[in-house]
C-alpha cells in the first residue's frame, strides 16, 4: 500500500509513525501541496501513490484573511485544487479532511465566532466536490479532533518549535485513524446482521414476562434497548438485511413486533423471523440459502454466552459480535460493529433497495413451494431483462458487483472503481452490463461481461452475475444477445477462462452449457475454452424476454 | 539514567545498549532535527518535564536531557505511564 500525505503543515512526524506499515510518500517540504494538485511532481507520479491523504490545518489555511469574502475565496480555491488532484489521479483513492479553525484571537464574549462558518462552509464546498469525483472521499478530522480534545490534540510548543500545530497525542492519533480508514477500505462488507430478541433486543424474557413486561422505553434501561435498536436501523438503512433467531413463541414475536408501541424495528424490517427452538446455527444455516448468501456474510448479535459460542463452534465463517457485560454499552457496540463489519463510504440505489429486493426474493420463493414446474414457474415471473454498454453512473455498482459477487463468477477478477475507469479507457475493452426485473419489482444491475477485442477475436475478461437471479437462465439469453452483437461487429471467436475458487461452484459449467469448446484444461483445474460463433448452441435456454437499451440499439 | 535510556531507545528503535548519556545529536542516524523535536516532546509527556523552548537548541546530548527530569521521577519506575 503506498500512501501520500499533504498537508500545509509540517507532518513529517505522521509519516514517521505511519511509514511502519505503509510505503509513506516523502514529500519535498509541507508547503508544496498545492504545487502538486496542479503540476504533479515526478517523484510523486512515480510513487504512484494507492491513497492520497489531504491533512488542512484550519487556522494556518485562514491565518491573515480577515474579510468574509476573501476567506470563503480562499477555501473555495483550495477546494478546487483537491478536485483537480482526484482529477489527476483517477486510480488513486483520496481522502480530504475537513478542517477544525481554532479560534486565537481575544475579542469581546459576545462576538460572532466566524470559524465555525469557515469549518462548514469548507465541509458544504467538499462535499459538493465528493458528489463529482468518486475516487474523493472524506476524512472526518474534526470528530477525531471533538473525541481527544483541542487541547490535548494541538501543542503550541510543537508550532514554534518545529510548524507542527499537534502534540505527539494528537499525531500518533492522527496516524491510528489514518491506518483504520485505510483498512476499512480494503475489508469486505458483511450483508446480514442476525439478531436476538431477548435480552438483546429488549430487556427481559418475552415468554415469561409477557408484552407488558419486557423493557423497552424512552428512558433508563429500557432507553438502552431502544437505542439499540435505532442504531441496528441505521445499519440496515445502509443496505444491511436483519433477520432474527430467537428461541420463542412465533406468534409472540410477531405480537411484539406489529404491537409494541416502544418497537423501533418493526416486522417489515426483517427479511427472515425464526422463532422456534432449533438450533440458531440450523437456523442461521436456512437464512444463508433462502437468501443465497455465504455464511461468511453473517454477524450474529446475543446476549447468550453458550448461544454465541455454540454459533462461534458451529459456523466458524459466522463473525460473532461481543456483547458487553453492562447493557449501556449496547448501542456503542453496535455503532463499533458497524465501522467493522458493515463501514461503507457511499450508498448506491442498489443498497438502499436490497432489503425490499431480498423480501420479493423470499416470496418469489414462495410462488415456487406451489407451482407446479420451474419451467411455468420462470414464465409466471415475466422476466425482463434490459442489455447495454456500462454507463458511467453505473460505475459504483459495477465495480461493487465484481468486489462482492463469489458464486456466479467466471473468473473472479476484482475490479476498484479506478481500475474499471481504467478499463473502459481502452478502445478495444467494452463492458455490457444487465438489469433485471420481473413483476414483484426490479432486481437491479445484476449482469456483467467484460470483453477485449483483438482483430476478429473477441476474450471474456469477467463474466459474473448476483447470486440473487440465479437459476432463471438470465445469462443464456444475455450471452445470446451479445454474441450476436459480437458477430455483427465482425467477431468470429470468443475466448473464455474459467478459474476455479471455493464458492465459484455455480459457474463451473457455465461455458459448456453456453456450447464453448473446451482446449486445455491446466493442473489447478483453470480451463480454456473457445467458441466459434458459428457453431450452433442447443443447449441455451432462450425464455426471457431482453431489449436493448435505447443507446445500443 | 536506565530507565530514561529505555525509553529513548524505544523511540529510536534501538537497544538501549547502544546508547548512553554522551550520546549525541546527529551522532547515530535515528537522532535527525524531527527526532529532536520529538524527544523534547514525549519526553515532557512521560516525565513530566519542562523544557524551555530557547533552551532547546543547547540540547546536544541524552545526559544533556536527562538534566530536566524532575528529581523524583528520576529513581525508576516512579514516573508515570
Amino acid at each position: 500500500m503506498r500512501l501520500a500525505i499533504l498537508s500545509n503543515v509540517n507532518l513529517d512526524m505522521l509519516n514517521q509513525y505511519l511509514s511502519k506499515e505503509f510505503e509513506v510518500f516523502q514529500a519535498q517540504g509541507y508547503g508544496q501541496w498545492i504545487q502538486e494538485t496542479i503540476t504533479p511532481s515526478r517523484e510523486l507520479s512515480n510513487f504512484n501513490p494507492d491513497v492520497f491523504f489531504i491533512l488542512l490545518d484550519g487556522y494556518s489555511l485562514l491565518e491573515g484573511f480577515d474579510a468574509r469574502a476573501k476567506a470563503e475565496k480562499e477555501l473555495l480555491g483550495v477546494v478546487k485544487h483537491i478536485n483537480n488532484l482526484a482529477s489527476l489521479h483517477p486510480t488513486s483513492k483520496i481522502f480530504a479532511s475537513n478542517i477544525d479553525i481554532v479560534s486565537k484571537r481575544i475579542t469581546e464574549g459576545d462576538r460572532l465566532r466566524i470559524e465555525n462558518h469557515y469549518m462548514n462552509y469548507w465541509e458544504d464546498e467538499l462535499f459538493q466536490c465528493m458528489q463529482k469525483q468518486s475516487n474523493l472521499h472524506l476524512f472526518d478530522l474534526r470528530v477525531l479532533i471533538e473525541n481527544i480534545g483541542r487541547r490535548n490534540f494541538y501543542s503550541d510548543k510543537m508550532w514554534y518549535m518545529g510548524s507542527i500545530p499537534y502534540s505527539i497525542e494528537g499525531l500518533k492519533s492522527l496516524a491510528e485513524a489514518v491506518d483504520h480508514k485505510i483498512k476499512l477500505h480494503i475489508m469486505t462488507r458483511k450483508k446480514v446482521l442476525v439478531l436476538d430478541l431477548d435480552n438483546t433486543l429488549w430487556g427481559g424474557v418475552l415468554g415469561e414476562d409477557g408484552m407488558e413486561g419486557i423493557e423497552i422505553a424512552t428512558s433508563l434501561l429500557g432507553a438502552a434497548y431502544r437505542d439499540a435498536q435505532l442504531r441496528i436501523k441505521e445499519i440496515a438503512d445502509t443496505g444491511i438485511l436483519l433477520a432474527i433467531v430467537s428461541k420463542n413463541n412465533e406468534e409472540d414475536v410477531y405480537n411484539v413486533l406489529s404491537n409494541h408501541p416502544q418497537m423501533v424495528l418493526k416486522r417489515d424490517d426483517f427479511v427472515a423471523i425464526c422463532a422456534n427452538w432449533e438450533s440458531k446455527a440450523e437456523n442461521i444455516v436456512s437464512i444463508a440459502k433462502k437468501l443465497n448468501l455465504g455464511l461468511d456474510s453473517f454477524v450474529f448479535l446475543d446476549d447468550n454466552p453458550v448461544e454465541r459460542k455454540a454459533v462461534k463452534l458451529g459456523l466458524p465463517d459466522v463473525s460473532v459480535i461481543e456483547f458487553p457485560k453492562d447493557v449501556s454499552k449496547l448501542p456503542h457496540v453496535i455503532q463499533e460493529a458497524f465501522y467493522r463489519h458493515f463501514y461503507i463510504t457511499r450508498l448506491t440505489d442498489e443498497d438502499l433497495s436490497k432489503t425490499e429486493q431480498y423480501q420479493q426474493e423470499i416470496k418469489r420463493q414462495f410462488v415456487l413451494d406451489n407451482s407446479i414446474s420451474m419451467e411455468e414457474y420462470l414464465s409466471s415471473l415475466q422476466i425482463e431483462i434490459v442489455l447495454e454498454t456500462m454507463r458511467s453512473e453505473q460505475l459504483e455498482r459495477v465495480a461493487q458487483l465484481t468486489q462482492k459477487t463469489n458464486q456466479f463468477n467466471l473468473l473472479t477478477t476484482r475490479y476498484s472503481k479506478e481500475q474499471l475507469n481504467e478499463y473502459n479507457a481502452e478502445n478495444n475493452n467494452h463492458i455490457f452490463v444487465a438489469t433485471v426485473s420481473d413483476r414483484y419489482g426490479s432486481s437491479g444491475l445484476v449482469f456483467v461481461l467484460m470483453a477485449s477485442i483483438d482483430g476478429a477475436q473477441a476474450q471474456i475478461d469477467n463474466l459474473l452475475m448476483s447470486c440473487r437471479v440465479m437459476g432463471r437462465h438470465i445469462e443464456d439469453t444475455v450471452m445470446t444477445a451479445l454474441e450476436k452483437k459480437l458477430k455483427q461487429a465482425g467477431i468470429k471467436k470468443i475466448k473464455a477462462r474459467f478459474i476455479p475458487t471455493e464458492r465459484n461452484k455455480p459457474a463451473m459449467n457455465l461455458l459448456e452449457r453456453m456450447d464453448y469448446k473446451l482446449i486445455k484444461k491446466n493442473n489447478n483445474g483453470v480451463k480454456d475454452y473457445i467458441r466459434d460463433l458459428d457453431d450452433e448452441c442447443p443447449q441455451r435456454k432462450n425464455i426471457n424476454t431482453l431489449i436493448w437499451s435505447e443507446r445500443d440499439r | 539514567m536506565n530507565k530514561f535510556l529505555e525509553f529513548v531507545a524505544e523511540i529510536f528503535e534501538v537497544s538501549a545498549e547502544e546508547l548512553s548519556g554522551d550520546t549525541a545529536y546527529k551522532s547515530i542516524p535515528q537522532w535527525n532535527s524531527l527526532m529532536h523535536l520529538r524527544l523534547v516532546a514525549e519526553i515532557e509527556e512521560r516525565f513530566g518535564a519542562e523544557i524551555p523552548i530557547d533552551e532547546v537548541p543547547d540540547i546536544k546530548t541524552l545526559a544533556d536531557f536527562y538534566v530536566y527530569i524532575p528529581e523524583a521521577n528520576k529513581e525508576a519506575g516512579s514516573y508515570k505511564g
